[in-house]
């Protein structure tokens, strides 16, 4: 949906977008925007989830509020009739409705609410998704032909933060730790070593080419090959932005 | 609407929004038309109310309308002043529950309407103008001839349950305390798609007994669920009207202890039905699989002892015997313990809590949630969705089971 220059959108499902805000990456989605001018996006069914599982009794609780800040002040948007209507006009009111008809489609074909109306948006829109299920997208696979590429993970947007100074590494070994302790999925890389020690191993799927490389160069796990998205900054000075302090 | 609409249910609102799984005010926005009801929730919000998702999404009546004009059938019914509020909610986690049962059911290929055509070919055998009575038993030969029940004339006790739920019937038995709901059916699912369910009330009570108020309740299912969206059976015996209660229950006894079956065991243990003891009457219990008091109503009205015997023979306490005899005296728990072929997961963790109200899933369902995820069919969170619970306490209870390679 976006101009040639790649996607304006990407859309967070609950399963990353808990440990995210949790994390307290609120600050690094809205510096990724700034500096790149990629909005990030959750559908309804999302935020709903979502602002159930940052309350109490859930493991992420505690975090309600990054939620409710991170809409004010748009550093994450929502997908749904009235955004639609800004971006699209006239047209935004069906593709709302071709969202949430892709979306009840696949919620009835084996997806949860969030997955599958974040998958029936992404699949409309064509923008990619960040998900920390892959069983989500081995179910998409066997639904259809074709899914958004790259498959995007909570792992790929922190490694991105670091690749582009938004993140220090310390501040990434505090957010593998804090998932650690709430025994949280990591990539096998990252499960035993610092993100220091692990980086090599990782292919990440979110670039910047003009920063220098970070991880691996080649694949290193399912859905590596279904590529990486490259994001440039939309202003070379804005390079210069400090990196970003979690939880600020 | 919405709102019209719970209060004539008289649905809690709180409770929904927990069931539903959305924040209280995100839900007390949709009620007070701040903000209008998304599509995500519209098939499962309909699936529970038992009302058309069109009819949820029209604006609030100005007109004062009286509750009969806003209450969905179902939920009217349910406003019975037995009932309390929290019988009501476990009625919507049941409707939940139902909804999630037909999506397994469609995602991994196996849903059956085997019923209608067997349903409707039992209705068609029986003589509409016949008492009541008669009416069920001639259901009740039916029934077992064409589910082959009838074949060994042993108690069908233990195949009940398969059998229902093959035709595509669910099936939930579960323990609601302090209530006075023994059971019930109703139609549960997506509009167009909806399939019976026979709930039965674990409670206080045993397989035995049970294995009667299913089979009662299956009896509804066959007869009444097209003209009445739920029947309710309350443990004082008292329910919906005569006619039909006397023939769902002549339905549950001839489809479980038939005359021969009461041959076979008389035959099979020598009994003197003159002469009947606690440890005879444990016998008999534990072969046909049927309660004491419907055993011997049954037993007395072939013919076998006379009636002046019967209210003495039902004072018998037979419950050290029959524990002897049958694992199924035990309670479901010890059962499930004691069965090899069932994994210890099964009888420990099947339990779910939503909003307050305590669910025991099927253990099958459970089974196949976990085969599905295994299978690639659904996603991690899909199957938490489907088992009712957060993400965490299902990898808590049967995370060693989740298997699929991620």
């Amino acid at each position: 949906m976006g101009p040639s220059g790649g996607p304006k959108l990407i859309l967070i499902d609950t399963s990353a977008l808990l440990p995210l805000l949790y994390c307290g990456h609120g600050q690094l989605l809205r510096s990724i925007e700034s500096r790149y001018g990629i909005q990030f996006g959750v559908v309804q069914a999302v935020k709903s989830e979502t602002q159930n599982g940052l309350s109490p009794p859930h493991k992420f609780a505690g975090r309600q509020e990054s939620l409710r800040k991170a809409i004010s002040n748009k550093t994450l948007t929502v997908v749904d009739e009235v955004y639609l209507r800004s971006k699209f006009d006239r047209v935004g009111e069906s593709l709302s409705r071709q969202c949430d008809e892709e979306g009840e489609k696949l919620f009835y074909a084996g997806l949860d609410r969030g997955e599958a109306y974040t998958y029936g948006a992404s699949l409309t829109l064509s923008c990619p998704v960040v998900n920390e299920d892959a069983s989500a997208l081995k179910r998409l696979l066997r639904e259809r032909a074709q899914v958004p590429t790259p498959h995007l993970r909570l792992w790929d947007v922190i490694v991105f933060g670091l690749q582009a100074e938004l993140l220090t590494q310390r501040q990434c070994d505090d957010t593998r730790s804090q998932l650690l302790k709430l025994q949280e999925r990591l990539p096998q890389c990252f499960r035993d070593r610092s993100v220091g020690d692990g980086l090599s191993s990782f292919y990440c799927r979110l670039t910047d080419p003009t920063k220098p490389q970070i991880g691996a160069d080649a694949n290193q796990e399912t859905f590596d090959d279904f590529g990486r998205l490259e994001l440039t900054p939309i202003d070379a000075e804005l390079n210069a932005l400090p990196p970003v302090h979690p939880g600020t | 609407m919405l709102k019209q609409i719970l209060e004539a249910a008289r649905l809690d609102e709180d409770y929904c929004a927990r069931l539903l799984g959305v924040p209280l005010s995100e839900f007390h926005e949709w009620l007070d038309g701040k903000s209008a009801l998304p599509r995500f929730i519209l098939s499962e919000l309909s699936a529970i109310l038992g009302h058309p998702t069109d009819k949820l999404v029209e604006p609030p009546r100005k007109a004062r309308l009286d509750d009969s004009a806003l209450a969905p059938a179902v939920w009217f019914k349910l406003r019975e002043p037995r009932l309390k509020p929290e019988d009501r909610a476990f009625v919507a986690l049941v409707r939940k529950l139902g909804f999630y049962m037909d999506q397994l059911q469609t995602v991994r290929q196996n849903a059956t309407r085997q019923f209608e055509l067997l349903f409707a070919s039992i209705r068609q055998s029986v003589d509409g103008s016949a008492p009541p009575t008669v009416q069920g038993r001639q259901a009740a030969v039916e029934f077992r001839k064409q589910t082959g029940l009838s074949k060994g004339q042993t108690g069908i006790g233990e195949d009940i349950r398969r059998s229902i739920r093959n035709l595509g019937v669910i099936l939930i038995e579960s323990p609601l305390s302090h209530s006075q709901l023994e059971g019930c059916c109703m139609r549960v699912g997506r509009d167009g798609r909806d399939v019976p369910c026979v709930f039965a009330n674990t409670y206080g009570s045993t397989w035995f007994r049970r294995n009667v108020v299913i089979m009662h309740e299956l009896g509804h299912a066959i007869f009444d669920l097209g003209t009445s969206p739920v029947t309710i059976d309350y443990l004082d015996g008292a329910g919906n009207d005569e006619f039909t209660e006397a023939r769902a229950q002549a339905f549950a006894r001839d489809a479980l202890i038939p005359a021969s079956v009461l041959n076979h065991a008389t035959n099979k243990w020598g009994i003197r039905w003159a002469s009947l003891n606690p440890a005879i009457i444990a016998q008999l219990m534990a072969s046909t699989h049927v309660e004491q008091r419907i055993l011997l109503e049954a037993a007395c009205e072939h013919g076998y002892f006379q009636e002046e015997k019967l209210e003495y023979y039902q004072k018998l306490n037979c419950s050290g015997e029959l524990a002897a005899l049958s694992d199924h005296a035990l309670t479901t728990e010890a059962y499930l313990r004691r069965q090899p072929s069932i994994p210890l997961w099964i009888a420990q963790n099947r339990n779910t809590a939503l909003g307050g109200r305590s669910l025991r899933l099927p253990a099958g369902y459970v089974g196949q949630v976990i085969l599905a995820f295994n299978d690639g069919e659904i996603s991690r969170g899909k199957a938490a969705e489907m088992l009712l619970m957060d993400r965490e306490t299902m990898e808590e209870r049967f995370g060693s089971l989740l298997t699929m390679a991620e």
